[in-house]
């Protein structure tokens, strides 16, 4: 293998990669990164066998082959250099890749390019497209309520669902669930359902950032997910197993609902926050109509300790006053996520969901479970 | 082709399992150390991973990278330590409900499993009580007994026996080119475990060392009370010493039997000349109670007692041997 | 069935039995008669563990030539014709009765001289008959040696344990007395080797010290005096980090006599809930003092057991006194470095611990759970710890477990998870105090299977369990379906949490209280991990939590929150000094 680039492209191309390397993994191939020459091109790839990259960077190609050499070590050294040409080239016998770069040169021992797993490119038959701007907003109003927890493998994922009229994706943890809708450019003909880990979105957020559009392939064996940018290729296994049936949790009726101006809501919440901090971040709302339709809005938190905060909002309030509380985390991470102007919560009564929902804007609710103080 | 020694009647059942696509979720190996469980366990993974025409194959892309531990889709899980513990079956159990990456399955052997705390041992049985679709667990442990009923009753159990001598000294011969005199005594040593038949034909200091315990057991029988204590101490600072009782144990066996007259049954035929005149000189009794002393040795070390004051103990209560 | 009449020289041997049942019985005996003499300096010597000689010699006000004989005299020998006579004989106990019974089972020589009498007597019993009796010069004060103890009674003999196992008991008994009376110098040596030797300066820390070792006494908290009721509660505890596997070490005194009773050991061991991890017992000497007529020593004939006539009074103030001693101050467990200087300095001229070291003894060093290098210094250099924590800086995380900081005392390393533990103990037991414990809704119930017996209780307690938080429903059979949990509490823990606080309750060990098991369970299961990497925001909130906390040093399970490396020891191990 012998090649040249740019160090500034072979730089934005390890960083793409870089967060798919395995941290820590039995098989020491992981924390390296994949180098290959392919046609006129350097393609990187990284893989910690959940999440895989592949990024491909413009070369000069003299001479083919691949190499995987540890992924920190290369990076920390292509990082430093300066904007200009590197040379590099593999020394076959003894796995060492060469790399120089001006007055700058640098020897890194590797492993075997054939011991890196191999990961599979799918037919393109079941292709959806996504404007990559869409996606990312879907992306950041379902991944927060993603358990962290592991317990339940199944919650670690998002739900996603694809049909001709377009994508839905869900997430929950125990306590709160997100589910956002869009139609999207291209859709399937079929419908598909499978259940892609929150770190693999998150991850494609991250690297899809110039991109225009995103296209996303199935494998047929439902084993993998693509999805492909120019020159960036993300794939993610799978999370088998089924996801919890979430539109039967869904309330369809209400017996309140407020809606309230999203930045003054959020302002009172972050307040409310500081002094819920050592309450179990519990927050509670009293929602008290008045006439016409009108009403207001009472959030209040108290700390045993450090004393309490109350803010008052004028809201539009249709149905029963109530009080209800809540986890502020939970609804600060859901409204933080909103960009309509107003915001509407509707709950049935203080032991049932609170239903988010912005108010004229694209399909998407977030319900939260309410919070109690036992007596 | 399987290389596993022995064992045939377990692989003949795996291959009827993946030839009628009827692959267990979860399986056990059970059996005595170096028995072979972990490598027949990774065949049997090989042989679901494969890609060749009759797997394992062994030669294919697959196979290799089984054998070599560097197949994303088989992953092994050792005790870390003396226990396998929670925080490994956590990482495993999300590890499993991932697709596989390249093959059909995703194998998980998890060795040594009557080793796992009872906190991993229970998060466990969640897993294996609703594996994922493409999950094949493979469990090995020294005895089924130790494993909870619950774990026991959702494996399908493959009880590996010692593998027969005749058997261990014939792959020794074939495969590894070993003299049949050789291959002959490292099998009746090994008392049916492969892997240490194979283990000492390639690190041949194995059986210097046991030349080298034995002899120093026949000096012991020769020796003074105050050398005897002298050993006594020695011993007790001997990090292998409960192999070195367990090996002198195999030896007195052999001297009862040599009493005893079943001199066919006898373990250390190399040192058959040695067994005889010891024989001669003992009864029947004396051979016993040398016997015992060596099993008591070994159950009062197993509960802490001092090393030293149990060596002597043993050492003294073997009967002296006219020089 | 009536009583056989029995030769009044046999019922005196069985009599004498029941109140002498060993060496260390007529040690007792004696130094009471001893103390009561006056004496201020009393010297106890035992061989072959009292069962060859016992010998006590006091410098006390002596018995007066005439009334020698009247000493050994069975006051009630005489009228002992029924049973009642021999139970009354026993439940007495007044001065006298003591060294008859002795003089019955034995051979006694006594030497002693008035103070004001010229000469002294020396008498010699075999039996309870007296053999010898001359009169001999000395100091004044008396000297009484018991040899050959039990020599007619073969079958009290046989009892007797092991040489060693008997000087133990002596020597427990001993240093009991030197507690209690600090004031007096007392000297035991057992087959002529010095056990021990008090100074007398009146001050129970330098007994302890003598008794126990700096090391130890180091680590204990003083009690003054503290008075509630008429009950006046004084003396030594050991701070969290010292504990010992029984209660042996909890030594009581009533009006100066020691006293074993057990139901106010557990009172005293209950005020250590939560500091000690469990199985675990304190060291503690305390001293009550209360009206004569509320404490009837009688129901015993060796007066080591008594009834308080209050006694739930006296449980509330001794557990008061500990508890507030405890809270108000002790120090961080200072962390053990083996050191070559370490051992020998202190214990150098104690060789009482040789003895100890042989015989199940009040003070058996492997029993101690944290110890303090023997470093006479230690004291003065280092800020007198107190119950609050200094302010600490920090300064990493190590195994993802441990969170390493500076403060002015030198060097802290802090278990994470233990210190989360306590920090959510006291927030949940403030919130169970004030508003209410914070529960979450959950958007899927929970389904759990239990055991039968496990599932039986749980449903009998699902109203108990609403205040902890959890919501619960039967779902038929032995399944259960939780709506509602603690706040914090992670999902895939609630059944193992609810497992823990039902397997607690089903032990029913003494003292279990849903209360304590549900704080301390979630406290456990909503604390952080070890193994969790944490951020230093996230390090800096845990350590200023943990100085918030009102007893910051365990957990609530009892295992230390904090190890301290003083910048002494620090020092020392790099050689620096």
């Amino acid at each position: 293998m012998k090649l040249s680039c740019l160090q500034e492209n072979l730089a934005k191309g390890l960083s793409i990669v870089g967060r798919a390397v395995a941290t820590r993994s039995t098989l020491p191939v992981l924390s390296n990164i994949l180098l290959a020459t392919d046609e006129s091109r350097l393609k990187l790839s990284a893989t910690n066998l959940e999440i895989s990259v592949n990024c491909w960077v413009g070369a000069n190609v003299t001479e083919e082959g691949a190499i995987t050499v540890p992924a920190r070590l290369l990076t920390d050294f292509v990082n430093s250099l300066p904007p200009e040409r590197i040379d590099l080239s593999l020394i076959a016998r003894t796995q060492t890749l060469n790399l120089r770069c001006g007055r700058y040169e640098a020897n890194i021992k590797g492993i075997d390019a054939q011991e890196f797993p191999i990961i599979l490119v799918p037919e393109e038959d079941k292709a959806s497209q996504f404007a990559t701007a869409d996606l990312a907003k879907m992306i950041d109003r379902v991944v927060f309520a993603a358990a962290t927890d592991e317990s339940r493998p199944v919650l670690t994922g998002v739900h996603t669902e694809l049909t001709p009229q377009g994508v839905t994706f869900a997430a929950a943890d125990s306590y709160r669930l997100s589910v956002v809708s869009s139609p999207i450019p291209k859709a399937p003909a079929e419908r598909i359902s499978i259940i892609i880990p929150a770190r693999a979105l998150q991850e494609l957020r991250r690297i899809s950032g110039e991109a225009e559009s995103v296209t996303m392939l199935v494998s047929s064996a439902r084993n993998q997910v693509f999805f492909r940018m120019p020159e960036v290729e993300l794939i993610s296994q799978l999370v088998e197993g089924t996801f919890p049936d979430y539109r039967q949790i869904i309330p369809t009726t209400y017996n309140t609902r407020m809606v309230a101006t999203t930045a003054d809501l959020l302002q009172a919440l972050r307040m409310a926050a500081i002094f819920a901090r050592d309450a179990a971040n519990i927050v509670r709302l009293q929602i008290l109509p008045n006439e016409g339709g009108m009403g207001r809005l009472i959030v209040s938190a108290t700390s045993a300790e450090h004393g309490d905060n109350v803010s008052e909002l004028d809201v539009t309030v249709e149905g029963q006053p109530i009080e209800i509380a809540f986890n502020v985390r939970y609804l600060l991470d859901a409204l933080e996520v909103i960009d309509t102007a107003q915001v509407a919560l509707e709950t049935r009564d203080p032991t049932s969901p609170g239903v988010i929902k912005p108010v004229g804007g694209q399909d998407f609710v977030h319900i939260i479970m309410p919070m109690h103080i036992a007596r | 082709m399987w290389t596993t020694i022995g064992h045939e009647w377990a692989i003949a059942a795996l291959e009827r399992a993946i030839a009628a696509r009827r692959v267990p979720h979860a399986l056990l190996f059970t059996g005595p150390a170096h028995v072979g469980k972990t490598h027949l366990a990774r065949e049997f993974a090989a042989a679901l991973q494969c890609e060749g025409a009759a797997p394992p194959c062994g030669e294919c892309e697959a196979c290799r990278r089984v054998q070599k531990g560097t197949h994303p889709d088989v992953r092994l899980v050792e005790p870390e330590g003396d226990h396998i513990k929670i925080g490994q079956i956590r990482n495993l159990q999300y590890e499993l409900s991932l697709s596989p990456v390249q093959g059909a399955w995703r194998v998980c052997l998890l060795t040594d499993f009557h080793t796992a705390t009872p906190e991993a041992a229970n998060a466990f049985l969640k897993t294996l009580e609703e594996p994922p679709a493409h999950a094949v667990i493979i469990l090995t442990a020294l005895d089924a007994g130790l494993l909870l009923p619950t774990i026991l009753s959702r494996c399908q159990v493959f009880a590996l026996r010692p593998v027969p001598a005749r058997r261990i000294a014939q792959a020794l011969m074939e495969r590894w080119g070993a003299p049949e005199e050789r291959a002959e005594t490292l099998a009746r040593l090994s008392a049916g475990a492969v892997g240490w038949a194979i283990y000492a034909w390639e690190h041949p200091e194995v059986l210097a060392e046991r030349q080298e315990r034995l002899r120093e057991l026949e000096a012991l029988l020769t020796a003074s009370r105050g050398e005897r204590l002298q050993a006594a101490e020695r011993y007790s600072k001997h990090p292998a010493l409960n192999e070195i009782i367990g090996l002198w144990q195999t030896w007195w066996r052999d001297v009862l039997l040599e009493c005893a007259g079943c001199e066919d049954l006898i373990t250390h035929a190399d040192h058959h000349e040695a067994l005889r005149r010891i024989a001669r000189l003992w009864s029947l009794p004396a051979a016993e109670a040398a016997l015992r002393s060596t099993e008591n040795a070994l159950d009062q070390l197993e509960h802490n007692a001092n090393a030293r004051l149990v060596l002597e103990v043993m050492f003294l209560s073997w009967q002296p041997l006219a020089a | 069935m009536p009583i056989r009449i029995l030769s009044p020289e046999v019922v005196v041997r069985i009599a004498a039995g029941e109140v002498i049942e060993r060496p260390a019985s007529v040690v007792k005996e004696l130094l009471e008669n001893a103390i009561d003499a006056g004496a201020s300096e009393i010297a106890i010597e035992i061989a072959q563990g009292g069962r060859r000689l016992v010998r006590v010699s006091d410098n006390g006000c002596g018995i007066p030539a005439n009334e020698v004989e009247l000493a050994f005299a069975r006051h009630a020998t005489s009228k002992l014709r029924s049973a009642e006579d021999l139970y009354r004989i026993q439940t007495l106990g007044f001065r006298g009765e003591a060294l008859a019974s002795i003089a019955a089972v034995s051979r006694v020589t006594l030497s002693t001289r008035a103070v004001g009498e010229e000469a002294g007597t020396l008498i010699r019993l075999e039996g309870g008959r007296i053999l010898h009796r001359e009169g001999q010069g000395r100091p004044p004060g008396t000297t009484v040696a018991v040899e050959n103890l039990f020599f007619n009674t073969p079958a009290r003999l046989k009892f007797l344990r092991s040489d060693t196992t008997e000087a133990g008991q002596v020597a427990r008994l001993v240093s009991s007395y030197a507690l209690i009376y600090a004031e007096k110098r007392l000297s035991l040596e057992s087959n002529g080797r010095l056990v021990l030797r008090t100074l007398g300066t009146g001050s129970l820390y330098d007994v302890l010290v003598t008794l126990y070792g700096l090391d130890i006494a180091e680590q204990l908290i003083e009690i003054p005096p503290f008075t509630e009721e008429g009950i006046t509660v004084s003396g030594q505890i050991s701070a969290p980090s010292l504990h010992r596997a029984n209660r042996r070490d909890i030594l009581l005194f009533v009006n100066r006599r020691w006293i074993q009773d057990t139901s106010l050991s557990y009172a005293i061991g209950e005020a250590y809930r939560t500091l000690l991890p469990q199985g675990r017992h304190p060291l503690v000497v305390l001293s009550l003092t209360l009206p004569p007529e509320d404490v009837d020593v009688n129901i015993h004939p060796t007066k080591q057991e008594v009834r308080f006539r209050r006694q739930r009074e006296v449980f509330t103030v001794v557990q008061r006194a500990v508890r507030t001693a405890l809270m108000r101050q002790y120090p961080v467990p200072v962390a053990q470095i083996p050191g070559p200087s370490a051992a020998s300095r202190l214990r150098a001229g104690q060789d009482w611990r040789a003895l100890f070291a042989q015989a199940p003894l009040p003070v058996n060093p492997e029993e101690v759970g944290h110890r303090v290098p023997l470093e006479a210094p230690l004291r003065a250099e280092e800020p007198q710890p107190s119950g609050r924590l200094p302010m600490l800086r920090v300064v990493g995380q190590i195994a993802q477990t441990y969170i390493v900081a500076e403060g002015p005392g030198g060097m802290y390393l802090i278990d994470q998870h233990a210190a989360h533990e306590r920090i959510r103990y006291e927030e949940l037991r403030a919130q169970r105090a004030g508003q209410g414990v914070a529960s979450q809704e959950l958007l899927d119930p929970v389904a759990i299977e239990l055991a039968p017996q496990q599932a039986v209780l749980l449903e009998a307690n699902l109203q108990a369990l609403l205040a902890y938080g959890f919501e619960i429903i039967p779902f038929g059979g032995n399944t259960f379906l939780v709506k509602r949990v603690p706040a914090g509490l992670a999902p895939g823990d609630v059944s193992t949490a609810l497992g823990e606080m039902l397997e607690a309750a089903l032990e029913g060990k003494e003292g279990f209280s849903w209360e304590d098991q549900a704080l301390i369970t979630l406290s456990c299961h909503t604390a952080v991990r070890a193994g969790k990497a944490l951020s230093p925001e996230e390090m800096r909130d845990l350590v200023r939590q943990l100085e918030r906390t009102a007893l910051p040093h365990t957990c609530p399970h009892g295992r230390p929150t904090l190890v301290h490396f003083s910048q002494a020891q620090l020092e020392r191990q790099f050689d620096r000094r």
